[in-house]
């Protein structure tokens, strides 16, 4: 008996521990599971019943990695949740492009949950200048994307030559060796 | 600055979406990735933008008021350049509430930070954990600042109890003595005397009685008053106490503030002995400048560190110097303090600090307490109401001795013992030998 108190002792103290967590960080980290929870339903309709190997594997797994992103936003968990969710739609035939700039969207306003999430501790606690500038962020990110996505539909009726597909790896390439993260001092 | 996981994530998926699309020739996927990736960019085209801001300066830290009192608040302001996004972090302190409450706090430019005192002492705030950030989170800095002392000066209330003294030594102050002399109490009427000063003859008496008569008065004095400390020990109240009941080491510290400040806005002259080497000898003063010293050598006393020191003795002391022994009364170096200053003549008063939960009869069960499941269970009620009852005979013995002692409870504690005293005054006076 006296076992058994210890544990649900322990179990008890744990539970306490989720009394520190500010509202700040439970409002981002769940904002940032909920999303990605919504765009693997958006990526992959009719759940199991018609789920390819790709989405099979992302029913199972993404799930498990949020639960890890949750308690640490900086990990590579949410990573390997997004490449699963990319992969999703590999198994997949014509994609109307309404879902899949909506999981696109979705993906992003994970990311950037996490990325706010990851600044301070759990306990810690986001002060209104911080919100404002966050704010900021977001619409410039946001109305980037909006462009970008333009672009892309724009583009998706223009049917290139399939030399064109050397010229988009190396371009792809460049792009990487730009954004490549570098620590700089 | 340093790439953060976040910037490795968007960087990752935005690009391989793209390789992808164009590998596939799947032009859509490239939906998946392009927030992300202009999300990357926008990072890039900030860090381009602010070079400025990327610079290795580590943040400052502004301290505001760096004496406050018991209960008392002082900011603590960290800052960093207005374009970056800082997040403060500091441990929990003992004796001290911070505020945000956990003390972490992320912010743009500027985190404030504030610490609440609740017990005497300098309060170490930190080390003060920093992260610098750009505004999408996708560059970092970690820097580790030095701690910010804050100096707690102990409460001091105003003692509710007349300033006599039974004994007053000194050459001019606000105590009368019975010595007659200058002053501004009449102790007669006498006749005019060679050497009288004119302006005190008494015109009335002189003119009823044909002779010149003159008012005597009595000399008004100040006085010595050494605060004797018993730092020797620190006795934490009894767990059933609340949760900020002051240890015997509080009751101490803050009864030396209290009686000191009583006597030296009397115009008395103060000093402190400590027998445990905790706070260290405080020479003889007055003034509100002696005020400022004993408050701020009070305050730089460090709780029990695990240290040891030598215990002290005070060896002579001026008869007639009133003592005021603050102690729990638990060594034996205390009481043998006390009776050494009482045979050298000095007027000596003992203000007993030990917490008034501990020894406590009413909360006696009959059961042992658990010692946090760590130990075997303890009689510590019934162990703390034995020596309490033990030291019930000493404290007669000091009683009977002529030694008054009395609980300090606050502002009212030393009314009755200083009105004896100042009755004693008149009493008739046997030799002490």
């Amino acid at each position: 008996m006296l076992g058994l108190t210890r544990y649900v002792d322990a179990a008890a103290e744990k539970l306490l521990e989720l009394r520190t967590i500010s509202g700040a960080q439970w409002l981002l980290r769940l904002l940032g599971a909920g999303t990605m929870v919504s765009a693997l339903i958006l990526a992959t309709p009719g759940g199991w019943l018609t789920a390819g190997v790709f989405s099979a594997v992302a029913l199972l797994l993404v799930p498990v990695l949020l639960l890890a992103q949750l308690f640490l936003p900086d990990s590579a968990a949410g990573l390997a949740a997004m490449g699963l969710i990319v992969l999703c739609f590999l198994g997949q035939g014509e994609v109307s492009l309404m879902r899949v700039g909506a999981v696109g969207l979705l993906m992003l306003v994970a990311h950037m949950a996490w990325s706010w999430a990851a600044l301070g501790p759990a306990h810690g606690v986001f002060l209104s200048s911080l919100w404002g500038s966050a704010g900021v962020v977001l619409i410039v990110v946001l109305a980037g994307s909006l462009i970008a996505g333009g672009l892309v539909l724009a583009l998706s009726g223009v049917h290139l030559a399939p030399a064109v597909t050397v010229v988009g790896v190396l371009a792809v390439i460049v792009l990487l060796i730009v954004l490549l993260p570098r620590k700089k001092e | 600055m340093s790439p953060t996981p976040a910037l490795v994530r968007a960087v990752s998926i935005g690009v391989g979406t793209v390789l992808l699309a164009v590998l596939v020739g799947r032009t859509e996927l490239m939906l998946l990735g392009a927030p992300l990736l202009v999300w990357a960019l926008v990072a890039a085209c900030w860090r381009l933008l602010h070079a400025d801001a990327t610079r290795p300066d580590s943040p400052r830290i502004r301290r505001g008021v760096r004496a406050i009192e018991e209960g008392g608040s002082t900011a603590i302001t960290v800052t960093a350049s207005p374009d970056l996004l800082l997040s403060v972090s500091v441990p929990l302190t003992a004796h001290a509430d911070l505020f945000p409450r956990f003390g972490s706090a992320t912010a743009r430019h500027e985190v404030p930070l504030r610490v609440t005192a609740t017990r005497w002492g300098m309060v170490k705030v930190g080390p003060v954990h920093t992260v610098v950030a750009d505004p999408l989170g996708a560059h970092r800095r970690q820097h580790r600042l030095e701690p910010v002392t804050v100096q707690v000066v102990p409460s001091a209330p105003v003692l509710d109890a007349p300033t006599e003294v039974p004994t007053p030594i000194g050459v001019s102050g606000m105590h009368l003595s019975r010595r007659r002399g200058e002053g501004t109490a009449l102790s007669e009427v006498r006749e005019f005397r060679p050497g009288d000063r004119l302006h005190r003859i008494n015109w009335r008496v002189t003119s009823r009685t044909g002779t010149l008569h003159t008012n005597a008065t009595f000399t008004e004095q100040d006085t010595d008053v050494l605060l004797v400390t018993d730092t020797l020990t620190d006795v934490p109240p009894a767990p059933w106490a609340a949760e900020d009941a002051p240890s015997s080491l509080d009751m101490t510290i803050r009864a030396t503030a209290a009686i000191a400040r009583h006597y030296l806005i009397a115009g008395d002259r103060v000093a402190v002995f400590d027998l445990g080497s905790l706070i260290g000898p405080v020479r003889a003063g007055t003034g509100p400048r002696q005020l400022r010293v004993l408050t701020e050598v009070l305050s730089r006393a460090r709780r029990a560190d695990g240290q040891l020191r030598p215990a002290r003795t005070l060896r002579t002391v001026r008869p007639g110097t009133l003592v005021v022994v603050c102690s729990p009364l638990l060594s034996e170096l205390a009481i043998e303090q006390i009776g050494l200053l009482r045979v050298q003549g000095a007027d000596v008063i003992v203000v007993d600090t030990l917490p008034p939960s501990i020894g406590d009869l009413s909360m006696l069960r009959g059961s042992p307490v658990r010692d946090g499941g760590s130990g075997p269970d303890r009689f510590w009620p019934e162990a703390w109401a034995l020596r309490r009852m033990l030291r019930e005979e000493t404290v007669q013995e000091l009683t009977e001795q002529g030694v008054p002692v009395t609980a300090w409870e606050g502002p009212a504690s030393l009314a009755p013992v200083l009105l004896s005293l100042s009755v004693a005054r008149s009493a008739p006076r046997r030799r002490r030998g």
